[in-house]
């Protein structure tokens, strides 16, 4: 396959696994699935062989004939194409902003502070139903 | 061909090889270190990287049969209904373990004498008690003291993480509930501790924690066993522990990553290479005196295998409750069904952690192996807005008893990139396991319903999560029904000792690390004390 045929199957393939719905939009409509795809397979080079088979046989039989023949017969090629699209997808800004979820965050919090739990009482609750552990 | 020589050889630079590598050489004593692994650096993991979910699901998965690094070991698990995980480098399975960091309770340790099943250990709570006050203090462990579900024990070196938001919900469900709930006791630091750093809670600790705030070995105990003269040599995979004519341990071969062989000659051995690796390796050092494997003369090397199957449940609720927030690690625990209650029809219990569930990519359900059409399209878009963020999960550890049926063999034609034996492993789950998970799950699910859950998922076996690697070389009291000593020396070679998970006798209930670290102190200052008695081979 040339590039640009592996970029058209691949996005027939994506835009049918993440469409645009009234609350989300599809992918194709937030990400540049080319550079994605290099994006995927720099960080997974172990996922190329499993994504270029499955991307052979939608640019042979199209999206709809590939996504029913690679779940029933080529369960890794299937998977390294979702996690492909999905990290390209998740990964996207618009998509990140829509969900709340901007990748692992930092949160600060003081150490010292006494916790609520303590201070309004929810753990004496448990303190006074006494000890549970078992004498050996 | 090198050949050097020490006083201690240690196999494995996990956590306990690191433990006694660091004592040891603080005694004086010199201390060789043979690791299959390398170095990972903070740095290195993608835990604050954008593509954090999709690295972790191979270079940083748990399983060394999905990462296929050149220091793993395939392992063959056709027979297996939990599959072994582990970590191949400095610090072993500590680089990639959650830190929930608990003591074995005073029950686990009479499990024959209180509950007529498996064994009683030959020490109890109060032998280790002491050495657990003291390894809490070395790695920084983050919690508070006062829990009702344990003795009365010293204060943490650190205050608890924040429970957030979660924990906060469900504490409330389960003092509604009338059930025990604890601030999560963890081996991530809520402040800077020695060499590491506060926890930042991106809740990717199980990746590998790329801010240096998880007590993983190699930055806890590696550092002073440097400085004290340690020598740690990396990528050296040992083909074989050596004995002499009188049958004492003499030190081990090693292959470098040229594929060069080595000897390190040494007074004392001491195996810190899982409960996996450890057997693997006794099984492969046979010779004339030992055509079974090295200190398998009782036969049961790499038998009694226990690897704590896990299971969850997963509470959805209608609003957020930040549920991608560290620590992961864990949040609050609960031990309320832990202690065996004969009216529930199975012995034993099993401990509940709190838990983030991560990014989307763990909500999606495509990527969980739903079809086409329930995992995709508008479906995976509803399954994730549904729970990202909304979800939280309880993380239950089932007791699984020992059973000599369940055990490490090598393998006929599984190899490591050494062309070495690699293992098969067989497991089966027992009925009381079984049963005990069954109950559990269903009282997870009232309680994530008392707090409120729209959705709860229980999930009965996580399959590729037996990342607790015990019972393989046991200790006990008799040479004929266990493999060490009390002090982990081998009945068969006595300068020869087990320090890892392999010499546990039961399992418990908990997460193991804190009992190996503890009783791996116990054991080496043992050595250390004794080392003019101790018999050797020159």
């Amino acid at each position: 396959m040339t590039d640009a045929e592996i970029a058209v199957a691949f996005a027939a393939l994506a835009a049918r696994l993440i469409p645009a719905t009234d609350t989300m939009p599809g992918i194709g409509d937030v990400a540049d699935l080319e550079q994605g795809l290099a994006t995927v397979l720099n960080s997974r080079p172990d996922l190329r062989g499993d994504i270029m088979r499955g991307l052979g046989v939608a640019h042979r039989d199209g999206a709809d004939a590939a996504i029913a023949a690679l779940q029933a017969g080529d369960r890794e090629a299937w998977a390294a194409l979702g996690l492909a699209v999905a990290s390209i997808y998740y990964g996207a800004p618009r998509v990140q902003d829509i969900l709340g979820y901007r990748g692992p965050e930092r949160r600060t919090y003081d150490a010292d502070a006494t916790p609520n739990y303590v201070t309004n009482g929810m753990l004496d609750i448990v303190k006074q139903r006494g000890p549970i552990w078992r004498q050996a | 061909m090198t050949r050097q020589s020490c006083d201690v050889l240690i196999i494995g630079a996990g956590a306990s090889g690191a433990l006694a590598a660091r004592y040891f050489a603080g005694a004086g004593m010199s201390v060789t270190c043979l690791e299959q692994g390398d170095w990972v650096r903070p740095g290195d993991y993608p835990g604050a990287k954008p593509d954090w979910e999709l690295q972790r699901r191979q270079r940083w998965h748990f399983s060394p049969n999905v990462r296929q690094l050149e220091a793993d070991y395939p392992l063959e698990v056709s027979d297996a209904e939990v599959y072994p995980v582990m970590f191949n480098g400095v610090g072993g399975s500590t680089i990639v373990w959650g830190a929930q960091w608990h003591r074995m309770k005073p029950s686990d340790f009479r499990v024959r004498t209180l509950d007529g099943v498996a064994a009683d250990w030959p020490i109890d709570y109060e032998t280790l008690a002491p050495y657990y006050d003291r390894v809490d203090h070395d790695v920084g462990v983050s919690g508070l003291a006062g829990d009702p579900a344990y003795p009365e024990q010293p204060a943490y070196p650190l205050p608890p993480l924040p429970i957030g938001v979660a924990g906060m919900r469900m504490a409330r469900a389960m003092n509604q509930l009338g059930w025990h709930w604890w601030p999560g006791s963890n081996a991530i630091p809520s402040k800077a501790y020695g060499n590491l750093n506060p926890c930042a809670r991106l809740g990717t600790c199980v990746g590998g924690c790329s801010e240096g705030a998880k007590a993983s070995v190699d930055l806890v105990y590696w550092p002073a066993a440097l400085k004290d003269g340690a020598r740690l040599i990396t990528g050296a995979r040992v083909s074989e522990v050596l004995v002499s004519d009188n049958g004492l341990a003499t030190g081990a071969r090693y292959i470098d990553r040229g594929g060069e062989s080595h000897v390190v000659d040494a007074a004392i051995v001491v195996m810190c290479a899982n409960g996996i690796g450890t057997a693997r390796l006794l099984l492969q050092s046979t010779s004339k005196r030992f055509p079974d494997g090295l200190a398998n003369r009782s036969g049961l090397v790499g038998r009694g295998l226990m690897l704590h199957p896990l299971s969850a449940v997963i509470g959805v609720f209608p609003d957020s409750v930040e549920g991608w927030l560290g620590p992961a690690g864990h949040m609050i625990q609960s031990m309320e069904f832990y202690e065996t209650d004969a009216s529930r029809g199975h012995v034993r219990g099993g401990k509940w952690s709190l838990m983030p569930t991560g990014g989307p990519m763990g909500a999606h359900p495509g990527l969980a192996g739903a079809p086409f059409e329930a995992g995709w399209g508008a479906a995976g878009h509803a399954a994730v807005a549904a729970t990202l963020g909304k979800s939280v999960l309880w993380s239950i550890i089932n007791e699984d008893l020992p059973d000599d049926d369940n055990r490490i063999e090598l393998d006929g034609a599984l190899t490591d990139s050494d062309g070495l034996p690699s293992v098969k492993v067989t497991y089966r789950i027992g009925q009381n396991t079984h049963d005990q998970a069954a109950f559990q799950i269903a009282r997870a699910t009232e309680s994530m319903q008392a707090a409120g859950a729209v959705m709860t998922i229980p999930v009965p076996v996580i399959k590729e999560a037996g990342g607790h690697l015990l019972g393989t070389t046991r200790m006990g009291t008799d040479a004929g029904a266990s493999v060490v000593d009390s002090l982990g020396r081998s009945h068969d070679v006595p300068n020869l000792y087990v320090f890892d998970g392999g010499s546990f006798v039961t399992s418990s209930g908990v997460n193991p690390t804190a009992t190996i670290l503890a009783n791996a102190l116990r054991c080496t200052e043992a050595v250390i004390a004794a080392r003019r008695d101790q018999r050797v081979a020159a």
